[in-house]
């Protein structure tokens, strides 16, 4: 791969796109789990989750290697199908 | 007309990478995340220095091209850019969307964002608004509400929390309005397909588009993070951040369904920075605020009206 001629510039950061991912979560309390009997599949939790997350292929699975156990999903989900799971 | 938004049909295309550092529960990054879901592969963002600066774009999330700027200059970068993809012959392709705080926009970055909306220029401003400067420990901006408590309007004796009313605070859409912008807005977190059409409809526009977004920061305001999202529907439903859309400056749209007058007591009690508000000895400012919230919606409505 050339240098990117940024690079060579004193006064220029750059950062990776995607650099974020090697942040995974450490330090969670409980963990939010999804009750597949319940769910509607409607996709309200895969559009608030703030990480963006949580995937809705066929079931909704939540990514537990970077979720930080913010709760929206479980407040905002409207057949109370998510809730939190005790981690440690 | 272009059909909106469902949530069947949104894309799955995700922008962001997780792992971005910041508190939980963030609004802000709810609303980069949508941006980016609309403008797709092909968005150059410009990012004032701020909350998602930091916990977003030094965190190496966007997947699309991004450049952290200064407060002030965001708009002259925007300006930049656009001139730039014109001279190139590029500029159909792709979405040029300025992301800065109320902080970077309703005080700081307001004379580049000013000029730039003054030449034209084609780009999309959306301003996450939490109401301070809370990356930096949550002192008051030009967006801070009356009564709030923050580092530098803080509750003693003499003051109770920020003092200027709700009535002479900055309306930062009115104020683009005023310049005769071609779409600018005010959107909210909890209504995300609501959100996420109006970022459709102003980056199909050739010209400057505002969009200012209310993003409620758990860590300053002081609730829990599960309830970003509530917070949000209770500003709009008590009126005090109610949506509303002005073309051209001139016709105005407002929200009247969702916005549908909740007392606002009820938004002020589920806020840290508003606890000092419950006191019996301050009824009065709780009074105060109501009357400045009705207020300022019935020159909404009379707006609206024309």
């Amino acid at each position: 791969m050339t240098h990117p001629w940024y690079k060579s510039r004193p006064f220029s950061a750059w950062i990776p796109a995607g650099l974020s991912a090697t942040h995974k979560v450490g330090d969670r309390k409980e963990r939010p789990v999804v009750d597949e009997a319940a769910c509607s599949m409607c996709g309200l939790c895969w559009i608030y989750c703030p990480e963006g997350i949580i995937s809705r292929d066929a079931r909704i699975q939540i990514n537990y290697e970077y979720c930080r156990g913010c709760g929206i999903c479980i407040e905002e989900c409207p057949k109370h199908a998510i809730s939190f799971e005790d981690e440690r | 007309m272009t059909t909106n938004y469902t949530i069947k049909t949104l894309p799955d295309l995700e922008q962001v990478a997780p792992g971005r550092s910041g508190c939980d529960g963030c609004g802000a990054v709810m609303a980069a995340r949508w941006i980016s879901k609309i403008t797709g592969q092909s968005t150059i963002m410009v990012n004032a220095t701020g909350c998602m600066c930091v916990n977003y774009g030094y965190a190496g999330a966007p997947l699309h091209p991004y450049i952290h700027s200064l407060f002030e200059n965001t708009g002259s970068i925007l300006s930049g850019i656009d001139a730039g993809l014109r001279a190139l012959g590029k500029r159909r392709e792709v979405n040029l969307v300025g992301l800065a705080g109320d902080g970077g926009t309703v005080d700081i970055g307001f004379q580049s964002l000013s000029g730039a909306v003054e030449r034209q220029h084609r780009f999309l401003y959306v301003c996450y608004d939490n109401e301070g400067y809370m990356n930096t420990g949550g002192q008051r901006s030009g967006a801070t509400p009356y009564g709030s408590n923050t580092a530098t309007t803080p509750v003693g004796s003499e003051q109770q929390g920020e003092g200027l009313s709700l009535l002479r605070r900055k309306n930062m859409v009115l104020v683009m309005a005023a310049h005769g912008i071609p779409y600018a807005a005010t959107a909210s977190i909890a209504y995300p397909l609501d959100f996420m059409n109006k970022v459709k409809k102003a980056i199909e526009i050739d010209g400057p588009t505002y969009l200012h977004v209310l993003a409620p920061c758990p860590t300053s305001w002081g609730f829990a993070s599960e309830e970003s999202v509530k917070i949000g529907k209770l500003a709009v439903e008590t009126r005090f951040a109610p949506l509303y859309e002005v073309e051209q400056g001139k016709k105005i749209v407002l929200d009247r369904r969702r916005s549908k007058g909740t007392p606002i007591i009820e938004y002020l009690k589920a806020q840290k920075r508003f606890s000092h508000l419950l006191k019996p000895e301050n009824q009065h400012r709780v009074d105060e605020i109501q009357s400045q919230i009705d207020e300022s919606w019935r020159y909404l409505e009379s707006l609206a009206q024309e």
